[in-house]
């Protein structure tokens, strides 16, 4: 079947896979060939797939998944392959969440609190596909870079 | 002559402005052909997430939804998009007179009808008006991303939600060509879902949660894609209008410098001959 991922900056995949794992909002499902016509939102989470017998994962953020006819889209905010991420940033974001996050009043911000804790999740999404998915060459570059100031 | 320096000076101070407005087109060539293709890179996104919303209302009635609800217009509001730097040619007198012209006639009808301004032109023009201004967006063009589309989205969303904003319409240039830019109002908030065609094929899904939680999901995130695309348009629309407009000051600029070589050489003939004449009349008088 295939598969394809659109993000606002433009198709990221487009491949002939046999199996799709998504993360649906309602929980992890996959997707084999002959599934029935489905329609799911997406959170925050790890779409892996196999094309050509090896398998593919991509950090994704939100959006929907569209099943109909062994042809799967994937519309999502953005779409990272594990060698793409960088790790030091993502590490870095979620320091800053957590530093901002003692300083608000979930009583009286909620959204605000909301925000920072989608921001943190997607901060931890992009570390935890990066260290399980990533070659360990790109590992290794963002282990020993220096750590940069005010980081 | 006394002018022959004078018109010299003059040549050399238009090839001057001609090699500012040449560079100038040149910028404005490479800048629109990236907003080109970030259009380009969005459009499927936008449609995909367009024509879910419009499948999923056509199955049901979300008029419930908060951002889909429709209350008597009482307090509108415009966003729109202007630039940062002029030199663009109409690019925002059309914008803020078609914004000003709007305001006017409908100011009757509404309690209250202000203005979001995104882009320095459109602030200074309307500082000196009598439009109340609600926002500016401040340092949104000069790198347009998906960041700040949320942003704005978000602001305009939240004041809808708390009845702060019953309608919101963007005012904007929509990009035809490099040529061609057409002053657009559109309607932003409540979101009015495209029609699905009649008879159009809608596959029976299995909807994960619900049609209704899927629709909560996808709503916020298209605004955000609406809005990303119409900056974008925005932005390729003033690069193209100042790709024109310097491209005709280029090209008066080098008939300018043709009309003045001319001059410059007919003086300088004229100069000649008239100490011709007075050398040959000197030469006869001996």
């Amino acid at each position: 079947m295939r598969l394809r991922v659109v993000t606002p900056e433009g198709a990221k995949i487009e491949a002939q896979v046999t199996s799709v794992t998504a993360p649906g909002s309602a929980g992890e499902l996959g997707i084999l060939p002959g599934h029935v016509p489905l329609l799911t939102s997406l959170t925050i989470g790890k779409l892996s797939f196999v094309t050509g017998g090896k398998t593919v994962h991509l950090a994704v953020n939100g959006g929907f998944m569209e099943v109909h006819d062994d042809d799967v889209i994937v519309v999502t905010e953005t779409a990272e392959e594990p060698d793409a991420i960088d790790v030091a940033r993502a590490r870095a974001s979620v320091e800053r969440v957590d530093r901002d996050i003692v300083q608000l009043d979930a009583q009286t911000q909620p959204e605000k609190v909301a925000q920072l804790n989608r921001r943190k999740a997607r901060a931890l999404n992009r570390i935890k596909t990066a260290e399980l998915h990533g070659t360990p060459d790109a590992l290794r570059k963002v282990r020993e870079a220096p750590p940069q100031a005010g980081a | 002559m006394a002018n022959l320096k004078a018109i010299r000076t003059r040549i050399g101070t238009v090839k001057n402005t001609q090699q500012i407005t040449k560079a100038m087109k040149m910028v404005a060539a490479a800048r629109l052909r990236k907003a080109q293709l970030s259009i380009e890179a969005l459009r499927p996104y936008a449609y995909r997430t367009r024509d879910m919303i419009a499948s999923l209302a056509a199955r049901a009635d979300f008029s419930d939804h908060p951002l889909l609800e429709q209350r008597p217009p009482q307090k509108v509001e415009l966003l729109i998009l202007t630039s940062d730097r002029g030199l663009c040619g109409g690019f925002n007198g059309t914008i803020n007179r078609t914004a000003e012209a709007y305001v006017r006639d409908n100011t009757v009808g509404h309690e209250q009808i202000s203005l979001d301004i995104i882009g320095r032109k459109g602030f200074e023009y309307f500082k000196r008006r009598d439009v109340p201004i609600q926002k500016q967006f401040k340092d949104v063009l000069t790198n347009v991303n998906q960041e700040t589309a949320s942003e704005i989205a978000d602001h305009a969303v939240a004041r809808f939600l708390e009845n702060d904003l019953d309608a919101l319409y963007v005012v904007y240039n929509e990009f035809k060509s490099a040529l061609t830019q057409t002053v657009r109002v559109e309607q932003l908030l409540p979101i009015v879902p495209a029609k699905v065609d009649e008879g159009a094929y809608l596959p029976d899904y299995i909807y994960e949660p619900s049609r209704r939680e899927i629709m909560d999901a996808v709503i916020p995130g298209h605004l955000t894609v609406q809005i990303y695309r119409i900056l974008l348009e925005s932005v390729a629309s003033e690069m193209g209008a100042r790709m024109s407009a310097m491209d005709s000051a280029t090209k008066n600029a080098g008939e300018l410098i043709e009309r003045l070589t001319l001059q410059y050489n007919r003086a300088r003939q004229a100069a000649i001959t008239t100490e011709l004449i007075e050398i040959i009349s000197g030469a006869e008088a001996l």
